[in-house]
């Protein structure tokens, strides 16, 4: 079987957006998960303020989210570029 | 499985450049406007003090909307902007159910949709930053804990509408291949209404709902 | 070696990581669920019958994860061989490695609900109901990972692959089931975190259980959006091939 340069880049690249997406997707989940944790416990506490608590916990998930999406634009460079 | 990943695709050569239209996606965005405009209407049509059965869930959908709207955006813009809220609750709503129907398909399930909506919300949340703060004190934010802080803040806004599109889409996407596969392999027999229930009617529902609620979270956060 | 010899090396070496990774989560979840059971029942052993139930219920969730191991293994195993490509062994790889890497989070996640259900069932007897309830739709929203994983094991497995060999479509093919083995992993823990936390704060305040269902909702599918890019890229890793 022949390899040729290209091809081990191509395939590389593949691997690489795989790799990238799915260890880059560990973190995120977590953290966003117990960001929710914690504003269910919060609004557990003192329901009044639920609206506040639920829009606090978006704008934190959505900070905590960007390495995700940097996995992601990676991964979709690594695909659609390389 | 062999219409996996398969597009009905129009392509019309104009100038030099070919222009791609997503046939299925059109006509799916058209019924479902179509089947909101005739909701709208019946439910509007005959107002009374005793409701008819459209004009109470009209009424359900606008008043939770309108309050969430109001609680997160005050009484004078809430009061502005709940109307967009409310549409496009209802349209992702019903987009998203509309794949239960034997041979249709969700609208949503093209990234293009999902991206525009995203992009939608990204210009009005902006665009309303600038009307009520001011443009010195919009761009003010992004320079926020010290200047070098620049790059990473413009990323940040750029990341909220592939996030808030990649999601809708991926969920929806995801689920409807999910339902092909495993009926294609039990032979349509007993999962399929279960998967449609899941996938379908509820993870539907509730991604048009956190969809709607980032829109009005990052209208909330340019304005306050 | 001939390519007969490798596909059946690599479906055996599929199933095991298949089964294996997913035995490690589904496990840990369920130990969790008890060791909380047993916690609840030592202040409270006369409720024993709604504990053992919830325990039961949850540990059989937590469990599902751990089955769809079971069901990728099987299918790797009996799989028929004979005339495939020798691209299907990089396949097999992939489909073992998406479903076992995604069923550990999941498996994690769902145990972490069940537990607290049990601890919030021996604290608040009068709304074991809701408790149980509530620990249903949150692990079960937390195995959505697991289900994708499952999802690009199947394309993997029953994908018409070209005859001969080539390095792109094998490395894409693995790639893909890194990218949603280990991307299923974090959400599914995430997911169980906040299913979790809604539980234990419906144990200490009921009357909060409709707010505390619509929040832990949103932010689950908040918390899954990194598991759905995953998805989107080892489906067009798949589809590429």
């Amino acid at each position: 079987m022949d390899i040729m340069g290209a091809d081990l880049v191509k395939a590389f690249a593949c691997l690489g957006a795989g790799i990238s997406m799915g260890l880059g997707a560990i973190g995120p989940g977590v953290g966003e998960g117990f960001a929710a944790g914690k504003a269910c416990e919060a609004i557990g506490r003192n329901p009044q303020e639920a609206g506040l608590l639920t829009r606090t916990m978006l704008v934190g998930q959505a900070v905590s989210e960007s390495t995700g999406i940097y996995s992601l634009v990676i991964a979709l460079l690594l695909l659609f570029v390389v | 499985m062999e219409e996996l990943g398969r597009i009905h695709q129009l392509i019309i050569p104009f100038f030099g450049h070919d222009l791609t239209f997503n046939l299925e996606v059109i006509i799916m965005t058209w019924i479902v406007i179509s089947i909101l405009l005739l909701f709208g209407f019946l439910a509007s049509s005959k107002k009374g003090v005793i409701p008819g059965p459209l004009q109470v869930v009209g009424e359900l959908l606008v008043a939770q909307l309108f309050a969430l709207t109001e609680d997160a955006l005050g009484e004078e813009l809430g009061k502005k902007y709940a109307p967009l809220i409310c549409a496009l609750f209802m349209f992702l709503v019903l987009s998203n159910w509309i794949g239960i129907v034997p041979m249709m398909h969700e609208p949503t399930k093209d990234l293009n949709t999902p991206l525009s909506l995203g992009l939608l919300g990204f210009f009005i949340s902006h665009y309303l930053g600038i009307k009520t703060k001011g443009i010195k004190a919009y761009l003010k934010a992004y320079v926020d804990p010290f200047f070098f802080m620049m790059p990473l803040n413009v990323i940040g806004e750029v990341a909220k509408v592939v996030s808030i599109s990649f999601r809708l889409f991926g969920n929806i996407m995801g689920g409807s291949i999910i339902i092909l596969v495993i009926s294609y392999l039990v032979y349509n027999l007993i999962l399929p209404p279960f998967l449609n229930a899941f996938f379908g009617v509820f993870v539907g529902a509730i991604q048009a709902f956190v969809f709607t609620m980032l829109t009005l979270v990052y209208i909330a956060v340019q304005v306050k | 070696m001939t390519g007969i010899e490798w596909i059946k090396a690599a479906s055996v070496l599929g199933a095991g990581m298949s089964v294996g990774f997913a035995a490690i989560g589904a496990a840990v979840g369920e130990g969790y669920t008890a060791g909380k059971a047993n916690e609840a029942l030592s202040f409270r052993p006369n409720l024993v019958g709604d504990i053992l139930k919830t325990m039961l219920v949850g540990q059989a969730v937590a469990e599902t994860a751990g089955i769809f191991g079971l069901v990728i293994a099987m299918l790797l195993l009996f799989s028929p061989i004979e005339g495939k490509s020798v691209l299907t062994a990089w396949a097999y790889m992939g489909a073992g490695l998406s479903m076992g890497l995604s069923a550990i989070g999941c498996g994690i996640g769902a145990g972490l609900p069940a537990g607290t259900a049990c601890q919030g069932i021996g604290r608040q007897p009068m709304v074991s109901g809701q408790l149980s309830t509530l620990m249903l739709i949150g692990s079960g929203v937390a195995q959505s990972t697991a289900i994708y994983g499952f999802l690009i094991a199947l394309l993997l497995l029953y994908k018409q692959l070209p005859m001969g060999m080539a390095i792109v479509p094998a490395c894409s093919m693995v790639g893909a089931g890194l990218c949603m083995g280990f991307g299923g992993i974090g959400p599914g823990i995430g997911e169980g975190m906040a299913a979790m936390e809604a539980v234990s704060a419906v144990a200490r305040n009921p009357l909060t259980v409709g707010l505390m269902t619509r929040t832990m909702l949103v932010g689950q599918a908040v918390s899954e959006s990194t598991g759905i890019y995953s998805l989107v890229v080892a489906l067009l890793l798949v589809l590429s091939v």
